[in-house]
């Protein structure tokens, strides 16, 4: 079910109705959103639906059972065979659903052909027949939606438990709801047991005031991010340059690049904002996820703001165990380098992905050795000047965009083709342009956006709570009106669904 | 805690009517555009549903006018983006 739907609209309306109708009976409650949750992910698959509570049961299973050998105190190892098992269970999961196809398809049989032509042609029949088996059986596996970050959840919540950093949830009724809350289910925010947890336990109650005006400003900023600017920037500039970069000059190339840069902004930072609105008007309260990303001055910086549960996940439960920054220079660039690595692998399978892992880790790499040559490492430093500020910003874009063409090309030829017209003055086809004052205009508008993250209009903010629900109500149904009449006919999905 | 920070909400039985009244209005000024969009879904008894319960929305609110606000930003604003 997609969010900007009159199928999601009608859903909503009644899980808000029946939500708040049965606040007086907790235990139905629960049981209601967890229905309402898996008939969300149902609407898409009813398999992957039943998948997910099970991932649930054993997750949770699995944290009790840590949890009674802690307070036993029984011998560390016994308990770190619990927390492998789960580690095992959630990253097998993972692993099968997202990675075998790539293990097969893009890793394994193509390192064995060369040495299968090698070994001579008993060797080749047994590949091609081994291939013959395999392909059919690859194509049935279907990556279920968001299991990228429910998965992610279910690590987080195990890895607490054992370091008793979280104590398990109450009941598994609890722990299945934050695990399945449909807002946040298919594509985050990442948020962790400590945050949501104690949420599902307690349940929002009638007495507490509802935070609607904000909740409605973020679904309707997340709405025109999506409905109109993504999808307009997708299918006019995005799509057209990265399908056939070989027939665009440069500069339109320029401006695909700089349109999907803003349009992978507007479309995951929109899903983010309704995810936090709709769970606002439910009593629940997430985290930000987007704090304008393309005003960063350092690539560090950019990832203090770009999908901040990602970032802060892979930084908590990767990047410090490895070791973080405390064992040296050498020690830190080889930790960051697995650390984006594995999260290029986390958005998709392909080498492309890799690649853009190994270049953001590289790069943070040479900049954290560039600030600290230049005494600029300190959390503590005084801000640069707003020329070298504002430069800085220009240039993490460019950095930004120059890895989003590995990202969306999908595959090497993509990239090559792109990164060869970027230096190409003319276009292969004379008529094929994309310069003109709306594609411009439309790319602006989406960069603006940003002004509209974290609490920067919080001023703003605070007039329009002000207002009485009624006028609040109505001017909000007035500009959706305006948002839908504004975008396309029909809704293409977001593009963090597939990961 | 600071004053950008302290959440501003409204009484529950508030944003409920706030809710209802959205829909309400949401609905009225949109019937006519969502029916539309009904009747370009392929053919099966998922259509059929939701055709049968926007017509007689649509058929309303075009009679009352509630459809010419969405129809005059469409043919505008909506028409110079999308073409």
């Amino acid at each position: 079910m997609l969010f900007p739907t009159t199928a999601f609209a009608v859903f909503f309306f009644v899980v808000f109705q029946i939500h708040w109708a049965l606040a007086g009976v907790p235990r139905a409650r629960k049981a209601f959103l967890l229905a309402a949750s898996l008939f969300f992910y149902g609407f898409w698959s009813w398999k992957f639906a039943g998948m997910l509570l099970a991932s649930a049961l054993i997750n949770h299973a699995l944290a009790v059972r840590m949890d009674a050998l802690a307070r036993a105190a029984a011998p560390q190892r016994v308990r770190r065979r619990w927390l492998v098992g789960g580690v095992a269970f959630n990253l097998g999961l993972l692993g099968f659903f997202k990675y075998t196809g790539f293990i097969f398809a893009d890793a394994l049989f193509p390192l064995l052909r060369p040495i299968c032509l090698r070994l001579g042609p008993a060797a080749v029949a047994w590949l091609v027949g081994a291939q013959e088996d395999v392909y059919p059986w690859l194509a049935k596996i279907v990556l279920p939606v968001g299991i990228s970050f429910f998965t992610f959840q279910a690590l987080s919540y195990v890895l607490d438990v054992h370091r008793r950093r979280v104590a398990p949830a109450r009941s598994w009724l609890d722990f299945a709801n934050y695990l399945a809350f449909f807002p946040q289910l298919v594509a985050g925010p990442i948020v962790r047991a400590a945050e949501l947890v104690p949420q599902m336990e307690r349940m929002p109650g009638r007495a507490e005031p509802i935070e609607a005006a904000r909740a409605v400003f973020l679904i309707l900023v997340g709405l025109f991010k999506k409905t109109v600017v993504a999808n307009w920037l997708a299918t006019r500039l995005a799509d057209p340059v990265f399908a056939w970069p070989e027939r665009f000059a440069g500069p339109d190339v320029l401006l695909g690049v700089y349109a999907y840069a803003v349009q992978i902004y507007c479309d995951f930072s929109a899903y983010s904002d309704i995810a936090i609105g709709t769970a606002l008007l439910l009593g629940f309260r997430f985290p930000a996820n987007f704090n304008a990303p393309y005003f960063a001055t350092t690539l560090q910086d950019f990832w203090r703001r770009w999908h901040i549960s990602l970032s802060s996940w892979l930084r908590d439960y990767l990047y410090v165990p490895l070791g973080g920054s405390r064992a040296g220079a050498a020690r830190t660039t080889v930790n960051l380098l697995i650390t984006f690595l594995l999260g290029g692998l986390w958005h998709g399978a392909a080498w492309t992905f890799l690649a853009w892992g190994a270049f953001h880790g590289i790069y943070l790499a040479l900049e954290r050795a560039m600030l600290k040559a230049l005494g600029r490492n300190k959390r503590n430093a005084p801000p640069a000047p707003w020329p070298v500020a504002l430069l800085g910003r220009i240039w993490i874009f460019h950095v930004v965009c120059f890895s989003w063409i590995w990202f969306r090309g999908g595959r090497l030829e993509t990239v090559t083709a792109m990164l060869h017209s970027l230096g190409r003055w003319r276009a292969a086809v004379p008529e094929v342009a994309t310069w003109s004052a709306l594609s411009v205009a439309m790319v602006a508008v989406g960069f603006a956006t940003q002004f509209l993250d974290g609490d920067r209009l919080w001023r703003a903010a605070r007039k329009v709570s002000a207002w009485p629900a009624w006028a609040l109500a109505t001017a909000a149904a007035i500009v959706l009106t305006g948002i839908l009449a504004l975008g396309p006919e029909g809704v293409a999905p977001f593009i963090y669904f597939q990961f | 805690m600071d004053e950008r920070e302290k959440p501003v909400g409204m009484p529950l039985k508030k944003a409920w009517g706030g809710v209802v009244l959205f829909y309400a209005v949401a609905l009225a000024l949109n019937a006519a555009a969502l029916h539309r969009n009904n009747e370009i879904l392929s053919y099966g008894p998922v259509r059929s549903f939701w055709l049968a319960v926007s017509g007689p929305a649509a058929k309303t609110c075009a009679a009352l006018g509630f459809d010419r606000p969405r129809a005059f930003w469409t043919r505008t604003a909506g028409k110079a983006l999308n073409e």
